[in-house]
């Protein structure tokens, strides 16, 4: 700690922090542009200058480290007359456009010109005119404004590390640019507008619609992703204007994903009145004829994991005080429903893995799952800490990862297996270690890297959907949780086991769901086999995202939906009723994130239409159903779902950051199974732009991932002797499919990527495979 | 990749003198130098072989190119004309210098003439304000130019003289 | 004594009518004074440059409309009589595609005048607009642009004399 006078005052901070940043900490003013907290340092827009005394000249405190003693001043006469000299410069190419200009309200120049700057300027010689840059669907220049912070040069290099941007010649030529046009096709391009302390990168949609004192902000939790980021929604009226992260938040930055969404939250696939037999009702009707169908009926629930904890202990009332016995499904892509030996839910903070000595992808595309997980394994990756993968595909990764090793997903058994034998060779055991091995035979190489990472001081697991979504699962798993525990990581608050949930509020629902939890298929299998009268379904789409739409569809047939939702999916086409419930954005609630962090939202969107939140409508079902409700308001519903889930009665306002809730653990052994072994693996990954309702009705995600999407079927030129532009027959246990396929070599052999998940599921039991040589 | 290739002596050079840097990345201004030697001017498919040669990004490159004029990224003429519009020879009239120059060779800054005779560049200070207006003909300073001494220059250079 | 005194001073000016007299020596003064009143509708009084009455949109003079939809005037309208949306026009340039002012609200303070960076927004001295409806006072960005076009010479001339004021 080094302790430093600022204006006077005693300031204690880091070694090493810079003086900007003491001052900043100690909320000192001083004025920036090309500073920013999460990117290096530049120094070059010459704002930050402050006295220190002694020393002859203002050194930038952007880039002047702290020293003991220091004696720092950041008001006096001669620095009003250097930042008004350094604001003379920045603004001598700047046009005076602000009343056309989006950045006019939020922007710095603008406000340090009025702060700092001369009334007037003495720049009578021509300006210059630079032409404006391609940056992505997302992102719209007007680069005469630009002030050459290189922010954006340093955002594109460090951060989202695709493309290539730098400033070219030099004095009055000067200018940003990049090496080809389109550079910028990176998940986290939305967070360039922000960066950007002038109007030369602005956001792209709302260009030109909007004023930022025209903007409501509505705190909230984004539910795109199990991230759960602070969002900060800017309405105005009516419409839905923008969505910013909010300064201080555990995540710095907002994916394009969470950002660009709410182009959704007001197009036309929103439900906004109830509707019964395809045409428009009124809600008492509508809830007469969900309970014509629902009334003394043997049914399934199948929610999403969007809504807030209090929507889904609604939803637990309903089923315990009505439908005793009804399974529950809230994951459409979890095939095993037998409790993990680690729960879906990160026993880390990211910042945690980002320390972690070690840390293994297992089967993610981990840059499209969690976009901001995959930002601290790049910044990992730049300060040389090891990172690890292990999967069916290379997935693009903005970073070079140490090891990255093509498996089938049929080889996990194995990889876990010789990684287990391994850790044992070394002398490390723990109890079932030799019993699970014994259930096994095959071994692949890919165990060492596993073994290796694992050896660590401190190791973290990323466990995403390739294993997840197992039909083994629970015994991977539990292979993977031995192996922890063996390798010497016991379990603890921060035991690097993180099982990369499909949604948000995963540890909520393990809590209120597990003991009744079915995977989607065995919901409709049984609905098939006429088990079941009606589906409720809360929220999700099964033929949309789900991995059964063909079984989905077949089940649909013989049962009613009643669907309870914000926006209508691919599925809301069979439903028989569809009741208008509150979007994320709109309820008051609690959310909890991957991590367990835990969210108040307090001041929701205006609700639209007829909607009603999810707990009301569950309240209203049960009275209809003609049982006492058990809560009549938002604080009674709390009392019942502090009961469910007794850690959320700590939760203050005040302490967000303090209380994580854990994911659940199960100590019991399960060993791995014989699984009949099909002609191919089938793969699908997790696509940010196209996945869930939500991001498919928004059309600026659509266009996003037009740029983005691979190959519809990609095939090893080793798997079949598969060529480029040859036809695939597939026979499966749903019919005959026939596929062109794409031959590339960062896919494991012996694998057949599908990029829709759901064609995937439906496909995943390959009995037999034709290639049809030559090009179509 | 492209046909742009550095020779095996060339590389032998360029691997000895990497070695004198803590990082290779301090080594693009010599290596650039070189390549300006080995290919005469510094298109993009040269820019890229400095940034693969040396680990870095393309845009690297490209930035200490641009910034500097002695590196050049189109081929010029026989003779190359470099006028300093700084401050200095700025206020003794170099603009109008410049005009009148791009005037005569119908060209314009940064331009090769048609029978590839004369480059004209407009650079940064070249340090010798104390002779404004100044400007750099094939490598050497000619201080206190005036429009009458560029006719000459150009009369010389047209003759194939030295200038 | 005073109070006999003050009794007669008030007889004499009761029966002598004095007061009367008075007034109608006033009234008689003013008969043959110049008038100051004027016969309205066909009469009217000089306005000022600076008068602030109904608003107009003014457009530059090869007919392109001035109003780069800033939303200055719209954000420090006191009475919130203003309402813009706006959008990127196909040329790339900034424009309205609403620009409403609600006169019912409207204060005539003038500030969305003096806002204006493009001298877009504009009052003029136009001050009879009376309407049989409430509707009518509602004023769309069409009406107001077809103000400013219909008195766009009597604007310039009083933004110009407006100027030496500045």
């Amino acid at each position: 700690m080094t302790t430093l006078f600022i204006n006077e005052e005693e300031v204690t901070v880091a070694a090493g922090t810079s003086i900007l940043e003491a001052c900043r900490q100690s909320n000192v003013d001083v004025p920036y542009f090309c500073y920013h907290p999460e990117l290096s340092v530049a120094a070059n827009c010459r704002m930050c200058l402050v006295n220190v005394e002694g020393w002859p000249k203002p050194p930038a405190s952007c880039c002047t480290p702290v020293s003991e003693g220091m004696k720092v001043s950041t008001e006096s006469e001669a620095l009003v007359k250097d930042r008004e000299m350094a604001m003379e410069y920045l603004l001598i190419h700047h046009p005076l456009d602000c009343p056309v200009c989006d950045q006019g309200g939020e922007c710095k120049l603008q406000d340090y010109a009025m702060e700092h700057g001369s009334g007037k300027g003495r720049y009578l010689e021509e300006k210059r005119i630079i032409k404006d840059k391609q940056l992505g669907p997302f992102v719209t220049t007007s680069m005469t404004r630009c002030i050459h912070c290189t922010r954006c040069v340093r955002f594109a290099d460090e951060i989202a590390g695709t493309g290539d941007m730098g400033v070219l010649n030099r004095g009055d030529h000067m200018e940003i640019s990049s090496v080809v046009d389109e550079c910028l096709s990176s998940e986290l391009s939305g967070n360039l507008p922000d960066i950007c302390p002038v109007g030369a990168l602005l956001d792209g949609p709302s260009h030109d619609v909007s004023r930022p004192w025209e903007m409501t902000r509505h705190q909230s939790t984004c539910t795109q992703c199990p991230q759960g980021c602070d969002i900060s929604i800017e309405s105005r009226g009516q419409d839905v204007m923008r969505i910013q992260p909010i300064e201080g938040s555990p995540e710095p930055w907002l994916c394009d994903r969470g950002r660009f969404v709410y182009d959704a939250f007001r197009n036309e696939s929103r439900l906004l009145k109830p509707i019964s037999k395809q045409e428009k009702v009124s809600w008492n009707d509508a809830i007469n004829d969900s309970i014509a169908l629902l009334k003394d009926k043997r049914i399934g629930i199948i929610c999403s994991p969007d809504w807030s904890v209090e929507g889904l202990s609604a939803i637990r009332l309903l089923r315990d005080t009505a439908f005793k016995n009804a399974p529950v499904a809230f994951d459409l892509h979890r095939r095993d429903k037998r409790s993990f030996a680690f729960e879906e839910g990160f026993s880390q903070t990211t910042q945690q893995i980002e320390d972690a000595d070690q840390v293994v992808i297992l089967g993610s595309d981990l840059r499209q799952r969690l976009p901001l997980v995959m930002q601290r394994i790049r910044k990992r990756v730049l300060a040389d800490k090891p990172v690890v993968r292990i999967g069916s595909m290379r997935y693009r990764t903005n970073s070079e990862l140490q090891k990255d090793m093509l498996i089938r997903p049929r080889d996990w058994v194995s990889v876990i297996a010789s990684a287990i034998e391994q850790v044992m060779a070394l002398g490390k055991q723990a109890a079932g270690m030799q019993a699970w091995l014994d259930a096994t035979q095959d071994r692949h190489e890919a165990g060492k890297v596993l073994a290796d990472a694992l050896l660590a001081e401190t190791c973290s697991l990323l466990v995403g959907e390739e294993i997840r979504c197992h039909n083994d699962a629970a015994a991977l798993i539990h292979g993977l949780d031995l192996l922890m525990r063996g390798c010497g990581h016991a379990e603890a608050n921060n035991d690097g086991r993180n099982l990369i949930p499909e949604g948000m509020n995963a540890q909520a629902l393990t809590a209120l769901f597990a003991k009744d939890r079915m995977s989607v298929s065995d919901i409709f299998e049984d609905a098939n086999q006429g088990k079941l009268d009606a589906i409720l379904l809360i929220g999700s789409d099964p033929i949309g995202d789900g991995l059964f739409p063909v079984q989905a569809r077949e089940a649909l047939k013989k049962v009613a939906l009643i669907q309870i939702g914000a926006i209508q999916g691919e599925i809301s086409d069979q439903a028989s009723v569809l009741l208008p419930a509150s979007a994320y954005s709109e309820v008051e609630g609690t959310f909890i994130n991957m991590e367990g962090r835990v969210r108040t939202a307090h001041h929701p969107l205006e609700v639209l239409g007829d909607q009603r939140p999810l707990w009301k409508i569950m309240m209203r079902l049960l009275q209809a159903l003609g049982q006492d409700i058990p809560a009549v308001s938002l604080e009674e519903l709390r009392i019942h779902m502090h009961r469910f889930i007794p850690e959320l009665t700590k939760v203050d306002d005040k302490q967000q950051d303090a209380i994580f809730l854990s994911s659940a653990r199960n100590r019991k052994s399960i060993l791995p199974t014989q699984i009949t072994l099909r002609t191919l693996d089938v793969v699908s990954r997790y696509s940010m732009y196209r996945e869930g309702m939500w991001a498919r009705s928004s059309e600026l995600l659509r266009g996003a991932g037009e740029r983005q999407k691979l190959a519809d079927v990609i095939m090893h030129p080793d798997t079949l002797a598969a060529q480029a532009g040859s036809i695939a027959t597939l026979d499966t246990d749903h019919g005959q499919y026939q596929f062109k396929i794409d031959v590339r070599d960062d896919i494991s052999p012996g694998v057949l990527f599908i990029s829709k998940r759901g064609i995937a599921g439906d496909i995943s039991n390959v009995v037999s495979v034709d290639i049809n040589g030559g090009s179509a | 990749m492209s046909d742009v290739q550095f020779s095996p002596q060339r590389l032998d050079e360029i691997l000895t003198l990497v070695k004198r840097y803590p990082k290779a990345q301090s080594a693009i201004l010599p290596v650039l130098h070189m390549a300006m030697e080995d290919f005469g001017h510094l298109s993009i498919p040269t820019q890229q072989l400095v940034a693969d040669t040396l680990g870095v990004r393309l845009m690297m490159v490209r930035e200490v190119v641009t910034f500097y004029t002695m590196y050049r990224e189109k081929p010029c003429g026989r003779n190359l004309l470099e006028v300093c519009t700084n401050a200095g020879c700025m206020l003794n009239g170099a603009d109008e210098l410049l005009a009148k120059l791009c005037e005569k060779l119908k060209i314009q800054p940064g331009e090769t003439t048609d029978d590839d005779m004369f480059s004209v560049i407009e650079v940064e200070c070249l340090g010798a304000c104390g002779g404004a207006p100044i400007v750099q003909i094939n490598g050497d300073y000619h201080e206190n130019v005036t429009e009458h001494h560029l006719d000459d220059v150009i009369a010389k250079g047209r003759t194939h003289d030295p200038i | 004594m005073q109070c006999v005194l003050k009794w007669l001073k008030r007889q004499i000016n009761t029966w002598l009518l004095l007061e009367l007299v008075r007034g109608l020596a006033l009234t008689g003064k003013y008969l043959f004074k110049p008038k100051i009143t004027i016969e309205y509708p066909e009469e009217r009084t000089p306005l000022s440059p600076r008068f602030r009455g109904l608003h107009a949109l003014r457009r530059y003079d090869d007919g392109e409309e001035r109003c780069i939809a800033c939303k200055l005037c719209e954000v420090v309208c006191p009475a919130l009589a203003i309402q813009i949306d706006s959008e990127e026009r196909e040329d790339g340039s900034r424009r309205t595609t609403r620009y409403d002012i609600d006169t019912t609200l409207c204060i005539f303070c003038g500030f969305c005048e003096e806002a204006c960076p493009v001298d877009a927004i504009v009052e003029t001295q136009i001050f009879e607009y009376a309407t049989e409806n409430r509707q009518d006072l509602y004023y769309t960005k069409d009406r107001l642009l077809a103000t400013g076009d219909k008195y766009a010479k009597q604007i310039s001339a009083n933004l110009a004399d407006k100027s030496q004021y500045n």
